[in-house]
């Protein structure tokens, strides 16, 4: 039974399906969509895709890229000897932004949580272990996940997958609020966190 | 810290509701299914966020309304501060301070400390292990906001864990071994705070009981534990880790992680004997109402005097016990006490700021002594 014609009802069930938009909000922005003029869906249709079909992960450090690699991977100026490794792609724009970390990166996709059904297969953890095989260069990995009992958890993963080299595995420190989410740490928590790192 | 007033919206049975108490004493009288229990209700709801009752959140809200709000003045030796909750159905909380919105609603805890009494704290005896285990985090937690991090770390790892557990393909050692790691961590810390507390509480809790029985009582608080505790955090870690190793077979076939502070219990005896097993009710209802006494001096211990509420338990107490405790409440923080009868407050009655509840509305009947 439906109260909206049938396209439009389709435009609130696709908005519904996006994190943090209930029905209600569905249908605020279906209809503030709907009073634009048709240069704004044509071209929010056009990023939406174009976004999708253009960015893939980085194939070295599963950042978000354009091409084979990302810019971070591509630029000569980086320190190749140090690797910090994230949850998400948002957390290396949280750590840019500090402007003092000049190292490399790694995203995992995530963290290790049986409850969302993630264990280690299914994060970038078998790469890790080959950029660590792949060049020796690497003098430190930074972990940098999220101070939560999984942050933790997937730290401890790496840290006993990466024993068999001879890099130093170091953790941020608990500067962020426990639980906290280092995309929302401003930068000079981040900063401290980043220079309190400790020996895993 | 005492709260100079409370001010409910749309909460229960309040439309709205706002009170001036007392800064000593303040006692409810009503008849059944008035709402007296509802503004003790709101003042845990304060201090903790959620509600003493088990049922779904969404009852706080008054019937045919969409949210709710509390808000009370809060005033201690530092000046005072406002705060509020407000409760929106399918929205959740919010949290202010001085009308200003916070971010995290463990902001508040802490803040107002408080302990309640009410007839169901038999179950604290009688009933099972969980209530228990609820009474003592309760205690530690309040004295010390850093154990409510270690608790929820562990619950989450626990949850965590039994996920694992309920997953059907093959079990990746390299997994578990990191799962049992952040478990055996975050209990072992867990372990060490109840350990300590149980010992202090046995202390007091005996004085409190032979105060209230008037006899010489011996009463032993006997932490029981899964995995005991080690001396050290490490030691009772490795420990922790050799009984999961142990338990490793019936886990995986029950799914279920079954060590841990999670299974622990405190045992009561009183002069030798189990009371859960041997005692009178007379002697449980005693020994639980000592155990929330002796919740009430260790918080004071620490910071400022909790506040205490006292939802229906006067009426139950012989005209002795009623003397204990109106010269024990003395020396206590502000308190709240709620009851059918004038006739049980008798003693109270000369310093109480008295309200008569009625249907969702509350008068003023006596102002109560201005002494403080
Ligand atoms: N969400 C709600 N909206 C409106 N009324 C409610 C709501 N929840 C509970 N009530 C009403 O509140 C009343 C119960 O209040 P409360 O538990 O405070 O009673 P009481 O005065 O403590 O009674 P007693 O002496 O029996 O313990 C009942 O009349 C109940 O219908
Ligand atoms: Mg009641
Ligand atoms: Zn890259």
């Amino acid at each position: 039974m439906s109260e909206y014609p049938a396209s439009f009802e389709r435009l609130i069930f696709e908005l519904e399906k996006l994190p943090g938009i209930g029905p209600r909000s569905a249908i605020r922005l279906a209809f503030y969509i709907l009073k634009k003029p048709v240069e704004f869906s044509t071209s929010l249709a056009q990023a939406l895709v174009e976004a999708k079909s253009k960015i893939h992960p980085c194939r070295n450090c599963f950042n978000l890229s354009e091409g084979a690699l990302c810019t971070i991977c591509q630029s000569s100026r980086r320190d190749t000897s140090l690797l910090l490794v994230v949850e998400d792609p948002s957390d290396i724009v949280a750590f840019e932004r500090t402007h003092e970390y000049q190292g490399l990166y790694h995203v995992l996709g995530g963290v290790l949580s049986p409850l969302e059904g993630k264990g280690p297969q299914d994060l970038t953890l078998n790469a890790l272990v080959q950029r660590l095989q792949n060049n020796s260069q690497w003098k430190e990995v930074i972990v940098a996940t999220n101070p939560t009992v999984e942050g933790d958890s997937t730290a401890f993963y790496i840290q006993q997958q990466l024993k068999p080299f001879p890099v130093k595995v170091t953790r941020i420190a608990r500067g962020l609020p426990s639980g906290g989410d280092v995309d929302y740490a401003d930068e000079s928590t981040l900063l401290k966190s980043l220079e309190g790192r400790q020996t895993l | 810290m005492h709260v100079q007033w409370l001010r409910c919206t749309h909460f229960r049975n309040y439309d709205t509701l706002e009170i001036l108490f007392h800064p000593r004493m303040n006692l409810f009288l009503g008849n059944n299914a008035q709402g007296k229990t509802n503004i003790l209700e709101a003042l845990y709801c304060l201090s903790t966020t959620r509600s003493f009752r088990m049922v779904s959140e969404d009852e706080l809200i008054q019937f045919d309304q969409t949210a709710m709000r509390l808000e009370a003045q809060l005033m201690d030796d530092h000046g005072s501060e406002r705060v509020a909750l407000e409760f929106k159905k399918g929205f959740g909380k919010t949290l202010y301070f001085e009308e200003k919105k916070q971010k995290r609603l463990s902001l508040i805890l802490g803040k107002i400390p408080m302990v309640i009494f009410s007839p169901d704290d038999l179950y604290l005896v009688k009933g099972g292990p969980g209530l228990r285990r609820k009474y003592l985090d309760a205690v530690l937690w309040q004295r010390d906001l850093s154990y409510l991090a270690d608790l929820q770390q562990y619950e989450r790892v626990l949850k965590q864990r039994n996920a694992l557990l309920k997953k059907k393909e093959t079990f990746l050692e390299k997994e578990w071994q990191v799962w049992n790691r952040t478990l055996s961590q975050a209990g072992s810390r867990v372990i060490q705070r109840r350990q300590e507390v149980v010992q202090h509480l046995e202390r007091i809790a005996e004085h409190a009981l032979s105060e209230l029985t008037g006899n010489q009582e011996q009463l032993t608080l006997r932490y029981l534990a899964s995995i005991s505790w080690n001396g050290s955090i490490d030691q009772t870690q490795q420990l922790f880790l050799e009984k999961l190793t142990q338990a490793q077979k019936e886990e995986r076939m029950r799914q279920i992680t079954l060590v841990g502070p999670h299974r622990d219990d405190v045992e009561l005896i009183l002069n030798g004997k189990s009371i859960k097993h041997f005692g009178s009710q007379g002697q449980q209802r005693t020994v639980a109402l000592a155990l929330k006494l002796a919740q009430l001096t260790l918080l004071g211990e620490q910071r400022s005097h909790p506040l205490v509420l006292f939802d229906d338990v006067m009426a139950e107490l012989d005209e002795q016990r009623q003397a204990f405790f109106l010269a024990h409440l003395q020396k206590q923080g502000q308190t709240f006490l709620t009851g059918t009868s004038k006739q049980d407050f008798k003693k109270f009655l000369g310093d109480a700021r008295v309200f008569k509840v009625d249907a969702g509305r509350v008068a003023l009947e006596n102002e109560g002594s201005n002494k403080n």
